[in-house]
């Protein structure tokens, strides 16, 4: 299955600096849902501190997120399904200034 | 550690979690209890003759209380009489076995003692209210229970003043906890040394800028006798998140405990929000907000199955509030409100008669 | 001694038990307001909002605050901070709606748009600056000058006289950049650079940041004869201040630090009119107008969520509690809005500008030595005890208050 990953707001730092990451997810015979994804992308693509990326089983407090560029409280969280093509984005609201 | 203390050169033992400064025991006793001695005469806390009730819980804080309190009273000549004061809420597993730390205490000590149970005062053991309101603001009823029990017994033993154990730590992690609940009322009086109004003994907190950490190093280097384990019916899992943010807060700079309590007392509240107006019970004749205190309101509410309606929205409160005055109206003067009974009949026994 | 207790009870959070209850039951598939709309967001507690009314509720929100507290007057220059993160640009296009010729009930004060730059502190390559000022002339309708302000500035000696000249001969400029001075910028941005990494802790760093940063404001205010100041700071930016001012023996202060309008300078007036607002719909209010994120760095940004600093703690602590017991910021803030600025007051702080308590300084002996208890608030005297010798003597030296009461003050 393939994703697109977009960062944004100061996310990207996490992710070496690149804002937009193309990403084939292994086969697996579950379902890929937010729930699942966000440690694999912790553990796969993270290039800084875990820590500041997901606190428990979620993301951190203060990072939002969309799924095809509708807030995922719409889509159901942590609950939602993954499917191909789809593009996920974080935006850091985090301080700054 | 290869360090050398700060104040005299010999090996150092610790580090101060104050302010990490490296100390050797003997040292560390000195500032320890110094500071406490300047506390309590900076803020005049104790007079010449008066009779002091330490709350004895049996746990760090009031075991170390009881210890210094005797050393600091014999040292300077405070000219006190102490006594320990105990508080018996029924909580089997839990209280027996404090309980038997706090009558340790009495002979290590040498100080006369008093038990007092909410069985004998109220009519119910904690044990009890949980069986019958479930875990949920179990924790509100023993604190007003509590709170009442230790005037009461110092009352009985013809105390100037009550002192409790609470430490810097508590203090600051209840500023805290008031911020965070948005209770601007407590937060005046939770930074006091010394809290008391008109009629009811003064309660003060020697340990006020005492942080907890060294509490627990002096009586474990000093080897006091303590009891270690938390209330087994305090689930209280927001508290929990402000004593985390303040161990946190105090990795970065151990200074911020003392510096919290500084915030707490300089809030000034304005004006215009209302403060509760003090009055008295009409049951039983102690402090209240309203025409029945909260252990009368409780206690009520606990005897007649209706347990919740103590706690919760203004309007149900105020029902019940106005019900039970009327009935205590009715009863007369000493009124027959049920429960409350027993805090009328408990005379002076000869024994506390004779501690003096 | 069982605290819990003893200090008065729980507060397990059942109203918050509550909220979350009634949250996973809301519907999600429609808007919440119009009923009819696409959902777009969902805000508060689990309220899902077409953009059409999510627009309506937040330029509701910000006017709705300003026009409660009376703020702004007719011809009012009104300093607008801009740091470029998101609440900041959110802050300036709802601003902006005020302008717009369609709208009723205008605002007719005269904004001037400051940046701040501090990049040079920053080691992550790229100021964000020209993204700042390229979005700044994208805003529609608003009439506006725009001010360049490189950080560095407020160690200049004479930074106001000099500022003031430069002001003086480019006034009718439409874009002010301070960076035109006839400065060695580089060598100020190397001191600066400096004395900052003679700060020892980062919490101390982040304070005195942010200190001179409302120096420059408060200068600029001066200069340009400007009584107003608007802020960005967020709910949870305010939130998570309280609990940092609390940690630093500001409490007496709160006020000033976490109000709607913060009067801590007399005759200037700071307003944090995004106080009610949450990143979110900051962020979300972006996406409606297609604005993209700008990324905005601070001394903590990459370190430890817990023990990288107080303002982080303060800050991951706030959020945290939020995620988990949703009434949290709100009742925060209401408990700030109880309290009162105090009156037995008789200077500002040197370097955070505060009113100052008059109090028994529990004073270390490095603070003893510059004679400078009576001019600190007990934050400052935190801040400054965590710094080396030469960062001590520097930023207290470069205050500007006095100047900047001068300005002010009718005596």
């Amino acid at each position: 299955m393939n994703i697109t990953i977009e960062l944004a707001g100061g996310a990207e730092l996490l992710f070496g600096n690149q804002r937009k990451h193309e990403v084939t997810l292994p086969e697996s015979d579950k379902q890929w849902t937010m729930a699942t994804l966000l440690p694999w992308i912790r553990d796969n693509l993270l290039q800084e501190r875990g820590e500041l990326f997901m606190q428990g089983k979620s993301v951190r407090p203060g990072i939002l997120v969309l799924v095809n560029d509708a807030d995922w409280e719409l889509a159901g969280e942590l609950d939602y399904v993954i499917e191909n093509k789809d593009n996920i984005m974080f935006i850091s609201t985090l301080h700054g200034g | 550690m290869p360090t050398e203390c700060v104040e005299c050169g010999k090996r150092a033992i610790l580090k101060r979690p104050k302010n990490r400064k490296a100390l050797c025991k003997d040292c560390f006793y000195s500032v320890f209890e110094y500071e406490i001695h300047e506390t309590i005469t900076k803020n005049r806390l104790f007079k010449p003759g008066e009779t002091i009730a330490i709350g004895a819980s049996g746990g760090k804080d009031s075991t170390v209380l009881a210890h210094i309190m005797k050393l600091l009273n014999d040292r300077y000549d405070y000219g006190l009489n102490l006594v320990l004061l105990s508080i018996d809420e029924g909580i089997s597993g839990y209280r027996d076995d404090s309980l038997e730390t706090v009558k340790r205490n009495q002979i290590q000590y040498s100080l006369p003692l008093k038990i007092l149970s909410y069985q004998e005062l109220y009519g119910w053991t904690m044990d009890a209210i949980v069986k019958e309101i479930g875990m949920k603001n179990n924790c509100t009823f023993c604190g007003v229970f509590r709170r009442q029990a230790l005037d009461r017994g110092a009352a009985m033993l013809k105390c100037d003043k009550i002192v409790t154990g609470h430490n810097a730590d508590d203090i600051a992690e209840t500023v805290i906890m008031n911020i965070l609940r948005g209770d601007i009322a407590r937060l005046g009086r939770c930074t006091s040394i010394s809290t008391g109004s008109e009629g009811m003994i003064s309660r003060c907190k020697p340990f006020k800028y005492t942080y907890e950490k060294e509490i627990v190093m002096y009586a474990h280097f000093k080897k006091l006798d303590y009891f270690t384990t938390e209330c087994i019916y305090s689930p209280n899992a927001y508290r929990g998140h402000a004593r985390t943010f303040l161990k946190d807060l105090e990795k970065i700079r151990p200074r911020a405990i003392l510096d919290i309590i500084t915030s707490g007392e300089d809030m000034a509240i304005k004006e215009e929000v209302r403060m509760p107006i003090q009055s008295t019970c009409q049951n039983c004749g102690y402090i209240a907000s309203s025409e029945l205190c909260k252990a009368c309101i409780m206690l009520d509410g606990l005897n007649r199955g209706r347990p919740e309606l103590s706690i919760g929205k203004n309007n149900k409160r105020k029902k019940i509030l106005k019900m039970t005055a009327e009935k205590a109206k009715e009863a007369g003067k000493n009124g027959k409100l049920n429960g409350a009974n027993a805090v009328h009949d408990i005379s002076v026994s000869q024994d506390v008669e004779n501690m003096f | 001694m069982c605290s819990t207790a003893s200090f008065g009870g729980n507060s397990c959070g059942s109203r918050d038990e509550e909220m979350i209850k009634r949250k996973t039951q809301k519907r999600r598939d429609v808007c919440f307001k119009c009923k009819t709309g696409d959902p777009f967001v969902v805000i508060r507690q689990g309220d899902p909002f077409c953009g059409t009314c999510f627009d309506t509720h937040v330029i509701h929100k910000f006017r709705q605050g300003l026009g409660k507290t009376k703020i702004l007057y007719p011809g009012d220059k009104l300093l607008v901070n801009i740091s470029g993160n998101v609440s900041s640009l959110a802050m300036l296009r709802l601003l902006a709606t005020g302008y717009d010729t369609a709208s009723h009930k205008k605002i007719t004060a005269d904004p001037k748009i400051v940046v701040v730059d501090d990049s040079f502190m920053f080691d992550s390559g790229e100021s964000p600056v020209p993204a700042i000022l390229r979005e700044v002339e994208r805003v529609p309708d608003m009439p506006r000058q725009v001010f360049v302000v490189p950080f560095q500035l407020v160690f200049l000696s004479n930074f106001r006289e000099r500022c003031k000249e430069f002001y003086e001969g480019n006034k009718d400029r439409k874009i002010v950049d301070f960076n035109e001075m006839r400065v060695d910028f580089e060598k100020l941005a190397d001191s600066a650079r400096s004395t900052f990494s003679n700060i020892e802790t980062v919490s101390a760093r982040e304070d005195i940041h942010r200190s001179l940063r409302l120096q420059i404001l408060s200068t600029l205010a001066g200069i340009l004869h400007s009584t107003k100041i608007m802020m960005s700071d967020t709910s949870t930016d305010l939130a998570a201040r309280l609990l940092s001012s609390v940690a630093v023996g500001r409490g007496a202060n709160l006020p000033h630090e976490t109000q709607y309008l913060d009067n801590r300078l007399p005759g200037v007036t700071f307003i944090n009119c995004m106080r009610e607002f949450t990143p979110k719909e900051c962020a979300y209010y972006l996406r409606r107008l297609g604005v993209a994120p700008i990324t905005v760095l601070t001394h903590s940004t990459l370190l430890d969520p817990i023990v990288g600093s107080v303002n982080r703690l303060t800050d991951t602590f706030i959020s945290g509690l939020q995620a988990t017991f949703p009434s949290t910021i709100s009742t925060v803030m209401k408990t700030s809005a109880k309290l009162q600025p105090m009156s037995n007051c008789s200077r500002n702080c040197d370097v955070c500008l505060l009113p100052i308590i008059q109090r028994e300084a529990d004073v270390t002996d490095k603070m003893s030595e510059l004679d400078l208890e009576d001019k600190l608030c007990n934050g400052c005297v935190i801040a400054l005890s965590e710094c080396e010798q030469d960062v001590r003597e520097i930023v207290p030296k470069s205050s500007n208050v006095k100047a900047i009461l001068d300005e002010f003050l009718i005596s």
